[in-house]
């Protein structure tokens, strides 16, 4: 059965009425089209909220960094307390020496003093108080080398002699070990200010 | 300008001096920097003893070849002081009847150097004569 001219002019006519019609009449494009602005929406959506993500994470890591630094200042601080009460535990030691002191006491003192103050200062950041440290290490070395310029002869060594010896070649000794202790003890207290005033603004 | 006693005791040393200098006069070593004397009759003790102190010390203005000029300043350095004792050893509870201590640059400090640095070499030399005495001949 063959087709009719009037049915083909017809269909070419719909033919022609769609290939006239424009694409943005169509449905299927306007359902593609929303389809893929709701897909780029969300697309855009997830991207900020991964990036505000992100930010949230780094701000929490540098808080975190901060709390770790500021615990790190705390425990020098109240570890610098600790040893500025043995500093001065030491220097109240040394402080009045006797008139009386015998060569053997002095001998003593100054080795207990000697090894409480290397041990003291062996536990504190040395790069911070290199030159406090050093003053403390002379005075020390010193008053080793004044000791030994009243060793006894065994000519008359007794106290009860009166020459105070001991005491005259020592007194200064001992004081400058006092005043270098002082002047350490100074140092970390105003470095334990520092700290504590540094955590504060953080 | 020295005080009476300042004066009574530089005489002092002095014929100190001459006496130790003469060998009249037997010191003792205490400890290296320590001496002393015990007389017989009337009793008595006198000790002399050098401290290091630190003390101010004014040096002068000083010239170095190839740098500048460097002007008179005062600097800290250790110096000798001494202690200066005597006892009355008659007494049951001899207590000293003189201490004194002259710093640097105090009135009797060089006259009590001079006789510290006599007693010392003195002390020294009877040391090297014991020595030299008990050497197999």
């Amino acid at each position: 059965m063959g087709a009719q001219p009037g049915d083909v002019q017809s269909a070419l006519d719909r033919l022609s009425q769609i290939i006239n019609t424009p694409f943005w009449w169509r449905g299927d494009f306007w359902i593609a089209t929303v389809i893929g602005i709701v897909g780029a929406l969300i697309a855009f959506g997830a991207w900020r909220q991964a990036g505000r993500a992100e930010a949230e994470a780094k701000k929490a890591k540098d808080e975190a960094e901060k709390a770790k630094d500021a615990a790190t200042e705390a425990g020098k601080t109240v570890k610098l307390q600790t040893v500025c009460i043995d500093l001065t535990e030491i220097a109240q030691k040394i402080a009045v020496i006797e008139l009386e002191i015998t060569f053997e006491e002095a001998v003593y003192l100054l080795s207990d003093t000697s090894r409480h103050l290397y041990r003291v200062m062996a536990s504190v950041p040395e790069e911070d108080f290199r030159e406090a440290i050093a003053s403390v290490k002379t005075a020390l070395q010193n008053a080793q080398t004044s000791l030994k310029e009243v060793t006894p002869t065994g000519v008359e060594s007794s106290p009860s002699a009166g020459l105070h010896s001991v005491y005259y070649n020592m007194v200064d000794k001992f004081a400058a070990i006092n005043n270098c202790v002082s002047q350490l003890t100074g140092l970390m207290e105003s470095k334990t200010y520092d700290y504590g005033r540094r955590d504060a603004e953080r | 300008m020295p005080n009476a006693e300042t004066q009574g005791l530089q005489g002092y040393i002095s014929e100190l001096v001459a006496a130790t200098r003469d060998g009249k006069i037997a010191w003792k070593a205490v400890n290296p920097t320590t001496f002393i004397w015990e007389s017989g009759q009337p009793p008595a003790r006198i000790s002399l003893q050098r401290v290091e102190r630190m003390a101010q010390v004014a040096v002068p203005a000083t010239a170095v070849p190839g740098r500048p000029m460097q002007p008179p300043r005062v600097v800290q350095m250790p110096q000798a002081s001494y202690i200066f004792q005597a006892w009355d050893m008659s007494s049951p509870n001899a207590a000293p009847v003189l201490n004194l201590d002259s710093p640097y640059g105090t009135e009797l400090n060089q006259p009590l150097n001079e006789l510290f640095d006599l007693v010392k070499s003195g002390v020294s030399q009877k040391t090297l004569d014991f020595l030299k005495s008990i050497l197999p001949k």
